[in-house]
């Protein structure tokens, strides 16, 4: 097409996408007139732009930082890794490269594989646990095992496991170059089913087996690769983040997987029979049990957890009647050799629940050999009683099915360690299922926080729609009964489906959530141990929120102290008690003790520098808040000099462009406001809104606090009409969002009460102002100015109604209050002053009146 | 990382019709991007969690940050970050697609399969050629593609880079849409 016709063409689609659907073809002929290519053009273009619906409107910025991130893990040939140099890289595996190394100071030069994890340990905790957990496998040795040799983190802190470097084939290419008959088969694979006895019996599961992990030597000995690796490597998972995917999907590969990895039930020594079951199949029949067509994870679950495998000699003859003409005896396959007990072996090993397979891979390859030996087996059909009951089964798996299979598949690994505490009753496993449910925490939150709170327009569309439906989903599941015999990973997953609403602005969901997370992990693990008392600190957050006030000071006087103590012993992360004083410290200054809450923001501040460097722009909210206090306390300046020195360090943070900025600038704006700086203090809130307006959700409060900011600065102004606009909106998002007891609340009301008030709904206002008064005198001390900041405005009110006798309590309460917390130089008290000139000149009472006004 | 004023440098350069001049930019963006992932994959805290559109714009901001970079080389900037964005991407996608063929059945690692699987390469691959074709009728349409689908740009930033209305980005938005989608599916 050339440029003319081009610009035609986009002129006339542009003009039809304007038109009312239903009209557009019309209209596109009609404007085509007789050029009748124009019109094909442009009636092709505009179906095309119907069926593109979604086509390219997400961004893939994200895979983009995903795929950066994965490349920076790489490592050339010739570098060192330890004691080994690199020769050269032999692949990628699902976790990272697998390198071919020597000893660097070896003179033989034996060669080893390096498999180099892509993702760092950059806690000494977590290092420290793999280490000891590689001894552990370093421990396994057996002729047909690959040894563990070596084990530690690079200088990056990429950890790496050394491995025996074995060279020879995967076991089913090895059994189809060589053609070997179905007895040779079946011996190699009982010596594999020794090894794998041999690991279960030192509680080690492999939890991969596949025929890619089964290498047979040029000598024929076959060996295990990567024995106990996807469980140490997951332990090994830094809190940090890992991406969703690589945690995901390195647990199994699909084809492999028996129905309780899928499901996310216990992995157990049952699951490696029903691998070894999956190799067998394939061995025998040079095909997998399930043909997963549907790489979706609804289809995966499906075909493993529902649909029963083509008995083996039946799959080996629909394959002969396929391939026509090829020679069953030269792939060693033989239909009638596997009908009767190899089909029940084989069937036995793979059956949907685990306790009814092989008790052990040793029953397993004993079995084989009672076969080999023309005996009787032990594994029998299935029965149809069997197969009824499986059914109901089956029907309930699938209602849960779908979009949680992510859940699942990760409350999979808790699970896992759940199970390995019981057998191996060590105390030093208790820390490794805490490490192992902060990862799964890191990484289902990622999952689910692509609804979190920053959300551009771009990515509206398309994710989180999904996003919200599995949170959904998610919560739904945890209601019901399925966890309750998991309560490690129920309380886990509680508190991450929790935290994810919280993020969406769902905040009563959030909670509910959040309480039961709580009272499980006291449960599970006592009061004073670390994880409660982090688990206690949100509690005591909760309690807050709730608006219980004395129950959450009592639980954090009690907890903040032992908080303190393990902190320092590196047991609790320095921002969790950085979140538990902040929290703390706004329960106090709620509760009208200014002073404490000063103190434990300052503390929380000098926390600052041992924070991760990506969590620090938090500082810059608590350095807001710290000013509040301090406006609290009546120290104005100091208050107005620190809240713009939390927006200026946050600009030279560079956290300028995210939604605590705004945040900062929040607060600014309404100190500046107080003062009577309104030009300053509109700049500074209107860039606030921008900024939440562009990152946030709009429901999110603190859109809802800059509004409310913003409404007082224009009603000072008297700028009514613009006020209302702003304040309805801040009232509207605190009550979705939040409720009544949102803290700002009534402060939105006092706003829109004398908005009414001025502008002529006087009875309204009076309404709404009673209101505000009624929440705070509710929920706060009679002394703590925050009433009195209500009354007055009450005051105001009944004054212009000249319903004096009314306002005069109000009123006089109102200053005396601020007065006595504030000091009469504050903006505040002042403005309580000005309103006792207007109510004593309004009845005429010139001495009284002029008596408040040398104070303004 | 480079200066900031090498960084303009290489921009003006490279506006001049200097195509050397996008390797240095190439590496300077790939560096930022790098520091902005590894933060990204480690942010462990739920409520930390930043909308990766979002980052990836401090990123540009932070490296065009000065005030004496000219509008211009902003605006070069900015194809610039989408450019280097959209190689990244598609260089994966065709080792991915390379992989597969070489690799035979499953052999693959799974979790890049899920960063791109096969399909979403194949189609990747099929959407950077036909905007390389794109790019031959309509330059302006293919830039806009590549800055709003690589990049993440809004249509109200891609119309401030390009110096056109938003209008003019949605209307070349909604055509390049419909090019695109029937290049790529012509049976429908």
């Amino acid at each position: 097409m050339n440029t003319l016709r081009w610009q035609q063409a986009k002129q006339v689609l542009t003009e039809a996408l304007a038109q009312p659907p239903e009209n557009q073809i019309a209209f596109i002929s009609t404007v085509c007139a007789d050029d009748l290519d124009l019109q094909r053009e442009v009636e092709s273009l505009l179906k095309a732009y119907q069926r593109a619906d979604g086509f390219i409107e997400t961004p893939v910025v994200d895979d983009v930082l995903k795929l950066v991130d994965s490349d920076q893990h790489e490592i050339p040939d010739g570098r060192r890794i330890g004691r080994y140099k690199i020769i050269r890289k032999l692949g990628d595996g699902g976790m990272g490269a697998v390198y071919l190394a020597a000893r660097a100071d070896d003179q033989f030069e034996k060669q080893v594989a390096i498999k180099v994890v892509r993702f760092g340990l950059d806690n000494q905790f977590v290092i420290n646990r793999f280490l000891s957990e590689r001894q552990i496998l370093a421990n396994l040795e057996h002729p047909n095992i690959a040894r563990l040799i070596d084990g530690d983190t690079t200088e990056n802190g990429s950890p790496y496991l050394v491995m025996e470097y074995i060279e020879g084939l995967p076991i089913d290419e090895y059994c189809e170059s060589l053609g070997l008959a179905t007895t040779e088969r079946l011996s190699l694979f009982r010596t594999v089913c020794a090894a794998v006895h041999y690991a279960h019996l030192h509680l080690v599961i492999h939890r991969d087996i596949k025929p890619s992990n089964v290498i047979v030597t040029t000598e024929g000995v076959p060996k295990l690769l990567d024995f106990g690796i996807a469980k140490l490597l997951d332990h090994e998972l830094p809190g940090q983040g890992d991406s969703k995917t690589t945690t995901l999907m390195r647990l199994m590969t699909p084809e492999y997987a028996s129905p309780e990895q899928v499901r996310g039930d216990n992995v157990t020594t049952a699951t490696d029979i029903y691998s070894l079951g999956v190799v067998l199949y394939e061995l025998l029949t040079g095909q997998r049990p399930h043909r997963l067509k549907s790489r979706s994870t609804e289809g995966m679950v499906r075909a493993i957890c529902e649909e029963e495998p083509e008995k083996p000699s039946r799959a080996i003859t629909l394959r002969e009647l396929e391939v026509k003409g090829d020679d069953a005896k030269t792939t060693g396959r033989n239909a009638k050799l596997l009908s009767g007990d190899l089909d029940n072996i084989v069937l036995m090993a793979l059956r949907k629940e685990p306790e009814r397979r092989y008790e052990s891979a040793a029953q397993f390859a004993a079995d084989i050999q009672r076969h080999l030996d023309g005996l009787p087996v032990i594994a029998r059909k299935d029965t149809f009683t069997y197969r009824t009951s499986k059914f109901v089964r089956r029907n309930r798996v699938a209602v849960a099915a779908a979009a949680l299979v992510f859940i699942s598949l990760l409350a999979g690994i808790i699970a896992t360690t759940w199970q390995a505490r019981a057998a191996a009753r060590q105390a030093r496993l208790a820390q490794e299922q805490r490490a192992k449910a902060e990862s799964i925490n890191a990484v289902l939150a990622q999952l689910l926080n692509y609804s979190n709170p920053v959300l551009n327009s771009a990515m509206k569309s398309g994710h989180e729609t999904t996003m919200t439906e599995m949170l959904d989903e998610a919560a739904k599941r945890l209601d019901s009964e399925e966890f309750v015999n998991q309560p490690a990973v129920k309380a886990e997953l509680e508190r991450i489906v929790g935290s994810s609403y919280y993020g969406q602005g769902r905040y009563v969901l959030g909670r509910q959530h959040m309480e039961k997370y709580v009272v499980l992990e006291k449960q599970l693990y006592g009061e004073n141990h670390p994880r409660a008392l982090e688990a206690s600190g949100e509690w005591a957050s909760l309690l807050f929120m709730k608006g219980e006030m004395p129950e959450s000071e009592k639980l954090f006087r009690q907890i903040l102290p032992l908080t303190r103590l393990e902190q320092r012993k590196g047991n609790i992360k320095p921002e969790t008690l950085f979140d538990e004083l902040v929290n703390f410290a706004y329960l106090r200054r709620t509760q009208g003790d200014s002073k404490e809450a000063e103190l434990l923001f300052r503390e929380a501040l000098q926390i600052g520098p041992q924070l991760p460097v990506e969590s620090r722009y938090s500082l810059g909210i608590t350095q807001s808040t710290l000013a509040s206090t301090l406006a609290d306390q009546g120290r104005f300046d100091e208050a107005l000099e620190t809240a713009r020195a939390a927006v200026t360090s946050s600009r030279q943070r560079g956290d300028a462009e995210r939604p605590d900025f705004g945040f900062s600038l929040t607060i600014l704006g309404g100190f500046l406001t107080d003062k009577g700086d309104y030009v300053e203090a509109d700049n500074y809130l209107r860039e606030g809104e921008t900024i939440f307006r562009r990152l946030l959700q709009p429901t999110h409060l603190w859109l809802g606090d800059v509004l409310r900011n913003e409404a007082i600065s224009l009603y000072r102004q008297e700028r009514f009409a613009e006020a209302e606009t702003k304040v309805d909106e801040a009232i509207k998002i605190y009550l979705e969002s939040f409720g009544e007891h949102y803290d700002n609340y009534p402060t939105a009301l006092i706003a829109r009460g004398l908005i009414f008030t001025k502008t002529g709904r006087v009875k309204e206002g009076e309404a709404i102002l009673r209101q505000a008064v009624k929440l705070r005198a509710d929920s706060l001390p009679s002394d703590h100015f925050w009433v009195a900041l209500a009354k007055g405005a009450l005051g105001e009110c009944l004054i212009s109604e000249k319903r004096f006798v009314e306002a005069q309590p109000m009123l006089l309460e109102s200053f005396s209050t601020l007065n006595a917390r504030l000091g009469a130089r504050d903006p505040r008290t002042r403005e309580s002053a000005s309103r006792l000139v207007t109510f004593y000149d309004a009845q005429g009472k010139r001495n009284l009146a002029d008596e408040y006004r040398r104070l303004l | 990382m480079e200066s900031a004023n090498q960084v303009t440098e290489l921009l003006v350069d490279w506006g001049n019709g200097n195509e050397a001049a996008f390797d240095g930019l190439f590496a300077v963006v790939y560096d930022e991007l790098r520091r902005l992932a590894s933060g990204y994959m480690r942010r462990e805290r739920s409520d930390h969690t930043l909308q990766t559109t979002a980052l990836v714009h401090e990123a540009y901001l932070k490296l065009v940050k000065q005030s004496d970079s000219p509008l211009q080389s902003r605006i070069h900037f900015f194809a610039v970050a989408a450019k280097v964005m959209r190689q990244i991407l598609i260089d994966h996608a065709r080792a991915r697609q390379y992989e597969k063929r070489g690799g035979g059945e499953q052999r693959i690692s799974l979790d890049e399969a899920a960063i791109i699987s096969a399909d979403r390469a194949e189609e990747l691959v099929a959407l950077d050629e036909a905007l390389t074709e794109l790019a031959e009728i309509d330059r302006r349409q293919s830039q806009i593609v590549e800055m709003r689908y690589f990049a993440g740009l809004t249509i109200a930033e891609t119309a401030a880079f390009l110096k056109v209305s938003p209008d003019t980005v949605t209307r070349d938005w909604n055509m390049s849409k419909a090019w695109l989608y029937r290049r790529l599916n012509p049976a429908e």
